[in-house]
């Protein structure tokens, strides 16, 4: 559901190490299946319009895309920020959990 | 079909101390269905396959208000009592008066509860000893010995002394493999029928390949705060009043100490008391991740030096004047939830969290992070002001590991009577979070416990 990229935009942000970033990927895309309907289907229908929107500025480097985009959601604030907020727990909950593995 | 005499649905603390006693006072045939599976309870708390296998999505839900405010249940064999940090409180007898009062419940009182909390206290073998307070624990009580102020070392219920294994309801019930109960693991319950006479005769459930229905006699249902009255209002029940329930929020408040932390403990053992604020002060789940965790706002802390053993999360926990407001979207098929915070609740956290970061500043905390981008970093000089916190309220981070009074019971507002059966309905027994009547103050899986063997032995009778 998760485009790999925005795991390592938000790594990249929160100026960590660009380290087991398939794992990270694998575990974030499986916390989102696990949300509750209500939220999980919004959030497939949003991630496949980013796929879209990703197909049609194809000449806008897909990183740079979703770099942009989410720092536009963080700035709105409201669900877009909440959204935002979601994907870096995740991503830092499994980011430390699997640097402690390693 | 498959026929029962009890089909009580959810393994939680509530189903589960109702199948306990029904089957040991009685020679009736009993089904427990549960929707979740069995899981280890070796599992780390907190980490992702605690998080993924013990926790209802996940452990990621959403109150929606001015802030949000995240909540976590637990799902699967025990329920609440596999992810609970295995404490033990009685309900305290202020708050048995208060709602025996308040919502006109008929013979509820500390002294009626007696036999209850005896018979759960002997089963789930409670620690009675005083606890070795150690790591932010004994910052905790150190801090309260400083104040003065009132403190409580809790109680615990572990399977025996020498072991950390909880004796949540999977250890202390399930693992025993008791008799006569039919356990239905992985299953989900899709709806309840009624007849004319309302009385719940069968239920259809769903164990991911087939549909099929079972009939009982009597119906206990004890999914939880939340899933209970869904699973009414999908099987088309008509509810007698506007669902509201009530969650025990908490901020985190982050201390960097000199030293290194010593002392390994997940949650906090001890627990300062503050009744003027309504509140209680402790520590919080400590490990690197959900340090970091905690850190996400206000991450401009974050650099490489930065030590994670030198950080310690306390938390202050209130008990809020404010409700929630539970609402079903009939396209969705599922529920909202809402709550307000009220001016007294964010004072009363304020004057707390305060208390808190007086306290730690004069331990050894060298700072004081707070999860809030707009709060800056707290240091021995700096001044805490309430105008700051009020204006920058809406930008913390809340949460709260306790729900409860969606079906409180009573005669007064309420969806059941005294003793937990269900309004319009003759054969149906509430069990779980969900008819404590108010907000307990303390981890309520005492109160659901001791509730549930008063209701049933009222039954029973």
């Amino acid at each position: 559901m998760v485009n790999k990229f925005l795991v390592l935009i938000i790594i990249e942000e929160l100026g960590l190490m660009k380290t087991n970033i398939d794992k990270i990927y694998e575990k974030l895309n499986q916390r989102m299946e696990l949300l509750n309907k209500i939220y999980h289907i919004p959030l497939k229908l949003f991630f496949t319009f980013m796929n879209i929107l990703n197909l049609l500025l194809f000449f806008i480097p897909t990183q740079t895309m979703y770099k942009y985009s989410f720092k536009l959601f963080s700035y709105i604030g409201g669900p877009f920020n909440l959204l935002t907020k979601l994907l870096k727990s995740y991503i830092v909950l499994d980011y430390f959990e699997e640097l402690k593995n390693d | 079909m498959t026929s029962y005499d009890y089909l009580i649905i959810g393994s939680g603390p509530g189903g589960t101390t109702a199948a306990k006693i029904i089957s040991e006072y009685t020679n009736s045939t009993i089904a427990v269905v549960e929707e979740g599976s069995r899981n280890s309870s070796k599992i780390n708390m907190g980490s992702f396959e605690d998080l993924s296998k013990r926790y209802r999505y996940g452990g990621a839900e959403i109150v929606f208000g001015s802030p949000s405010t995240s909540i976590a249940e637990g799902r699967g064999l025990g329920g609440g009592s596999e992810v609970n940090s295995g404490i033990y409180h009685r309900i305290p007898n202020q708050k048995v008066e208060n709602w025996s009062k308040n919502f006109n419940i008929e013979n509820l009182s500390t002294e009626s509860l007696q036999d209850d909390y005896s018979y759960i206290e002997n089963w789930l073998k409670i620690d009675n000893s005083n606890q070795n307070s150690k790591g932010l624990s004994k910052v905790i009580k150190n801090c309260a010995i400083k104040k003065n102020l009132e403190f409580e070392e809790c109680k615990t219920w572990n399977k025996n002394k020498s072991s950390n294994v909880k004796n949540s309801m999977s250890v202390a019930f399930y693992d025993t493999e008791p008799k006569n109960i039919n356990l239905y693991l992985n299953t989900k319950v899709n709806k309840i029928f009624f007849d004319s006479n309302r009385l719940a005769t069968e239920v259809e459930c769903f164990d991911g390949k087939s549909k099929f229905n079972i009939k009982f006699k009597f119906l206990i249902i004890a999914c939880g705060t939340f899933q209970t009255p869904l699973l009414l209002h999908r099987s088309g029940y008509k509810f007698s009043n506007n669902l509201s329930f009530g969650i025990h929020p908490h901020l985190k408040i982050g201390a960097y100490f000199k030293e290194k932390i010593l002392g390994e403990e997940i949650v906090s053992s001890c627990q300062i008391k503050l009744p003027n604020f309504n509140a209680s002060l402790g520590s919080s789940i400590n490990t690197n991740s959900w340090k970091a965790l905690f850190l996400l706002d206000s991450w401009n802390n974050y650099n490489a030096e930065f030590n994670f053993e030198k950080l310690g999360i306390f938390y202050s926990m209130i008990i809020p004047s404010g409700t929630g407001k539970l609402r079903f979207s009939k396209i969705l098929n599922n529920y909202f939830l809402s709550f307000k915070y009220s001016e007294k609740d964010k004072k009363n956290l304020y004057d707390s969290s305060k208390l808190l970061v007086e306290m730690l500043l004069e331990t050894e905390a060298e700072k004081i992070i707070f999860p809030n981008k707009n709060i800056s970093t707290l240091f021995k000089s700096s001044n805490f002001q309430y105008q700051d916190f009020r204006k920058n309220f809406k930008h913390f981070s809340l949460h709260s590991v306790h729900t409860f009074s969606s079906m409180r019971i009573g005669n007064r507002n309420s969806e059941c009577d005294s003793f937990g059966i269900l309004n319009n309905s003759k054969n149906v027994l509430i069990s779980d979070a969900s008819i404590v009547p108010g907000p307990p103050g303390v981890n309520p899986q005492g109160a659901i416990m001791a509730l549930t063997s008063r209701n049933i032995r009222k039954i029973l009778n």
